[in-house]
């Protein structure tokens, strides 16, 4: 099967030949493996999540990677750069460099009162900045027509609605406001939302016919629960969230891919009936996303993406064994019967070895071949 | 008392001006301001962390009041400094902080509310603090209780750092570490040699308690 044929197969809940594998990385993780494994071909593939690097070919297929992506381009002279080294983004977010990743320090709402003073803000246009599709078009038009892999476009704004209204806002002011101040919330929320889908709309008029997914995510939770209470989410969030994939879906035959972090299952099926296809990343030791029982209650409705544990396994703490049994454990809860896509449960770190990461992929291609024989 | 009363129920509904209000004047009414702080503000922590822990509120509303806690316990303390001008009051000194490398604060934050309103005094150093500092003011402020709070795997060894150089310092006897966030556990206070640990702030202030035998 190609990997195509492969994803496709899985995510109608059909048995492909193997399990399909995406990779997220940070990276540094990717500088490890690529040194460990003395790579020196070109790096021309876009592979970043939080922020841009790039990645070779070679890199790819030796992780036996059956997906590749598409991404906007940068809009031009963003970001700004401070002389302090800090960094600004079109939405007027600040970051500094900590350690590992570059850190929301300041938000261009973070001081706004009340609903009329959202819209004085210096919100980016999308009609304006022609130089974001330049070439994309041709490029996914390219990889579609030449290559068997997976097509991801990668969403060139917000990814949907909540994390950037925390970027803008301040995490701490965003959750207070939902709760004391619902009004200014659903204000920003809403500017948030139409851009995301205007966006959207830009890019998949160009590349809709090209890509097989769309990733649209928010952090819905964290390490033991909700940010906010089921309630909140379905009544201020939700619908904006639909608003968001159902303006990819109108683009043609294009799973969803919804990235949500955290201890998430109360709001699962709220996600499936707005029409999430595919679930990234699946924290498997956090309460309540057991790959095993949402294997049980959601196949069918709800393709896997991720389960790979990178808190414990895969950190500093893990051991070679310890990687094997995982990629064993998870393939045997969530591949049967398809609807699982092997990745890591979140980008994988900097505190991943290069061993362990390529014996992570390797495993997944041992284990993950139908029909699955996990003892 | 039912100013009092009146006062913890405000708290844990959220309602963050009526409860400076109250306590403004219960200050005025010159009830004792550690009477107010046992029955009001701790009795509210007690509600809101076993609200949290069950599943009945979210991060939101303990973000909402943790801010509430904090202002209204600033405002008890206050006036015991004014009038008695001791610190005895305390149950005992906590040093705060996010490990280096880690700007991630929310928790430590909330952990540094629900502690004072338990009635510790509480110094926060903030976050992506280096090891040294962190050794420097132990050494400098003789706290009862060091919190380390790391976000990221990658920064958790940092918590295990601070413990090594604090028994090379020959501090480590004199102080009780608790560590937390996202990716600790138990077993990894246990492994790093650690005193406690605690999967949420109002655990974290439990915790403490417990460390001191105060509870």
């Amino acid at each position: 099967m190609t990997p195509r044929e492969r994803f496709l197969a899985a995510v109608e809940f059909e048995e492909p030949d193997r399990v399909p594998i995406d990779c997220w990385i940070t990276p540094q993780a990717y500088e490890s493996v690529k040194k460990y494994l003395g790579l020196k071909e070109e790096e021309n593939i876009e592979w970043g999540i939080m922020y841009s690097f790039k990645v070779s070919e070679a890199f790819l297929k030796r992780l036996h990677i059956d997906f590749r992506r598409v991404y906007a381009k940068p809009a031009k002279g963003y970001p700004k750069v401070y002389p302090d080294g800090t960094i600004e983004d079109e939405l007027g977010i600040r970051y500094k460099w900590v350690q590992y990743y570059w850190e929301p320090i300041d938000h261009p709402l973070r001081r706004v009162k009340d609903v009329d003073e959202v819209e004085e803000i210096p919100w980016p246009d999308p009609e304006e900045r022609p130089e974001k599709w330049e070439g994309l078009e041709k490029e996914a038009k390219e990889l579609y027509e030449k290559t068997d892999y997976v097509i991801v476009g990668m969403p060139p704004g917000p990814w949907a609605v909540t994390d950037c209204a925390h970027y803008m806002r301040g995490f701490n002011n965003f959750l207070k406001d939902l709760i004391l101040n619902p009004k200014l919330a659903c204000a920003y929320m809403d500017k948030i939302t139409e851009l995301a889908v205007k966006l959207n709309d830009i890019m998949l008029d160009l590349i809709g016919d090209y890509v097989q997914v769309h990733l649209s995510g928010d952090d819905l939770g964290h390490q033991r629960g909700l940010f906010f209470s089921p309630e909140i989410y379905r009544k201020y969030i939700k619908p904006r969230h639909k608003k968001v994939i159902s303006g990819i879906k109108k683009h043609g035959d294009i799973k969803v891919l919804f990235h949500c972090d955290g201890a998430i299952r109360p709001l699962i099926k709220d996600l499936i009936e707005i029409g999430v296809d595919i679930l990234n990343p699946v924290q498997p030791n956090l309460p309540g996303m057991d790959p095993k029982s949402l294997k049980e209650e959601f196949h069918g409705k709800l393709c896997f993406h991720g389960g790979v544990d990178l808190q414990n396994v895969m950190s500093s703490k893990g051991t070679l064994e310890d990687v094997e049994n995982e990629v064993k454990e998870r393939i045997a809860a969530l591949a049967p019967g398809g609807g699982y896509i092997f990745s890591g449960g979140h980008n994988i770190q900097p505190d991943s070895s290069p061993e362990k990461i390529l014996l992570l992929y390797d495993c997944a291609v041992k284990y993950g071949q139908y029909p699955i024989r996990i003892s | 008392m039912e100013i009092l009363e009146e006062l913890k129920n405000a708290i844990i509904n959220f309602e963050a001006e009526k409860a400076k209000k109250i306590a403004e004047e219960v200050i005025k009414k010159g009830i004792d301001p550690n009477l107010a702080i046992r029955k009001s503000v701790i009795e509210a922590a007690n509600i809101v962390g076993e609200k949290f822990e069950k599943g009945e509120i979210f991060l939101a509303e303990l973000i909402i009041v943790g801010d509430i806690l904090k202002g209204v316990s600033n405002i008890f303390r206050e006036a015991i400094k004014q009038k008695m001008e001791n610190k005895a009051s305390y149950l005992g000194r906590v040093v705060l902080a996010t490990v280096e490398g880690d700007i991630h604060d929310i928790g430590k934050n909330l952990v540094g509310a629900f502690m004072e309103a338990e009635g510790f005094e509480v110094i926060d150093l903030g976050a992506d603090v280096p090891t040294e500092k962190i050794i420097e003011k132990v050494k400098e402020l003789k706290p009862d209780i060091l919190g380390l709070s790391a976000l990221l795997s990658t920064t958790m060894p940092k918590q295990q750092e601070v413990i090594k150089e604090l028994e090379k310092a020959g501090l480590r006897d004199t102080v009780r570490v608790i560590v937390g966030g996202a990716p600790t556990t138990e077993e990894w206070a246990r492994t790093i040699g650690a005193d406690g640990w605690a999967h949420d702030a109002p655990g974290a202030a439990k915790k403490a308690k417990e460390l001191l035998q105060l509870s």
